[in-house]
């Protein structure tokens, strides 16, 4: 991951893990959406754009916003000399949204944690009900070696 | 066994600060529980029995998901994870099994991708030390 993420880091070494997991990777299970089809608040309530106009970027913008965006606004300033841009509700916004489609999620167990996989070693499983009983057993093991002490 | 949609993983909720879970399971790009291997990892660096329970208890969570601003979605219960130290109930479905976490979340960062995808990932631990089990 490219960035920094605060966690409480694990007690052991990564080889003392191992990960089960649901997957639904955004390549295969997920597909553009409307703001209207995610609800967007943006879309729902209306935003707000601000821009800083005495910058190249804020002046490409602001351009975008005023020739191009087709978009109703209304403009003022604001007293640090950005420009806020007001966008009603019911628009198109700025940003792409995805959404979920229905299809069965991966199901894996892997050697491991977040940290990474000591052996590259991964399953995939072919039902669902084969992982929840992998993973249940595994739950039991650990709760009765637990209990035991 | 039930199945809610046809499809095998039927529900992931989530506990916003103040206590309601939250189906936010389509906001999901994947969920991963880290567990303990087994007792023959943990022995090599046992200290004592007490230090063994404690590592056999240890659990770690992460979600990873769209960004999602809709009215009691993700961002709605996840916005909370940095002002806030509540324990969260995390409840999974699949396959008409049920497994419920108390969880304690650290994190709730976003990122923007090249191609404009606004994506998060949210790390935890389970709160209580006790091994949560399907049933």
């Amino acid at each position: 991951m490219a960035y920094e993420v605060n966690r409480i880091e694990p007690k052991m070494p990564v080889h003392g893990y191992q990960t089960f997991g649901i997957v639904a990777p955004t390549s295969t299970h997920w597909q553009a959406a409307t703001c209207a089809e995610v609800e967007c608040a943006a879309h729902v309530n209306g935003w707000d754009t601000h821009v800083d106009e005495s910058t190249p970027l804020g002046q490409r913008q602001a351009h975008y916003i005023r020739k191009e965006a087709r978009r109703a606004y209304s403009e003022s300033k604001r007293p640090d000399g950005l420009t806020t841009f007001s966008f009603k509700a019911g628009q198109t916004c700025f940003r792409q949204h995805r959404k979920r489609i229905e299809r069965e999620e991966l199901f894996v167990r892997r050697n491991g944690d977040h940290r990474g996989s000591p052996d590259g070693v991964r399953r995939t499983y072919d039902r669902p009900d084969q992982w929840v009983d992998d993973f249940a057993t595994h739950q039991e093991e650990i709760a009765r070696l637990n209990q035991r002490g | 066994m039930s199945k809610e949609n046809g499809l095998g993983w039927s529900t992931a909720s989530v506990d916003d600060a103040a206590g309601t879970a939250r189906a936010i399971k389509n906001d999901f790009t994947s969920l991963q529980f880290a567990t303990p291997r087994g007792v023959q990892d943990v022995t090599g660096i046992d200290k004592s029995a007490y230090e063994r329970l404690l590592l056999l208890a240890d659990f770690s969570v992460t979600f990873n998901g769209v960004f999602n601003d809709a009215s009691n979605m993700s961002h709605d219960v996840f916005k909370t994870v940095p002002s806030t130290s509540v324990a969260r109930t995390v409840t999974l479905t699949v396959s008409g099994q049920t497994l419920a976490n108390e969880c304690l979340f650290t994190d709730y960062p976003l990122s923007r991708s090249d191609s404009g995808e606004l994506t998060f990932s949210v790390p935890g631990v389970l709160a209580d030390g006790t091994v949560p089990l399907w049933a």
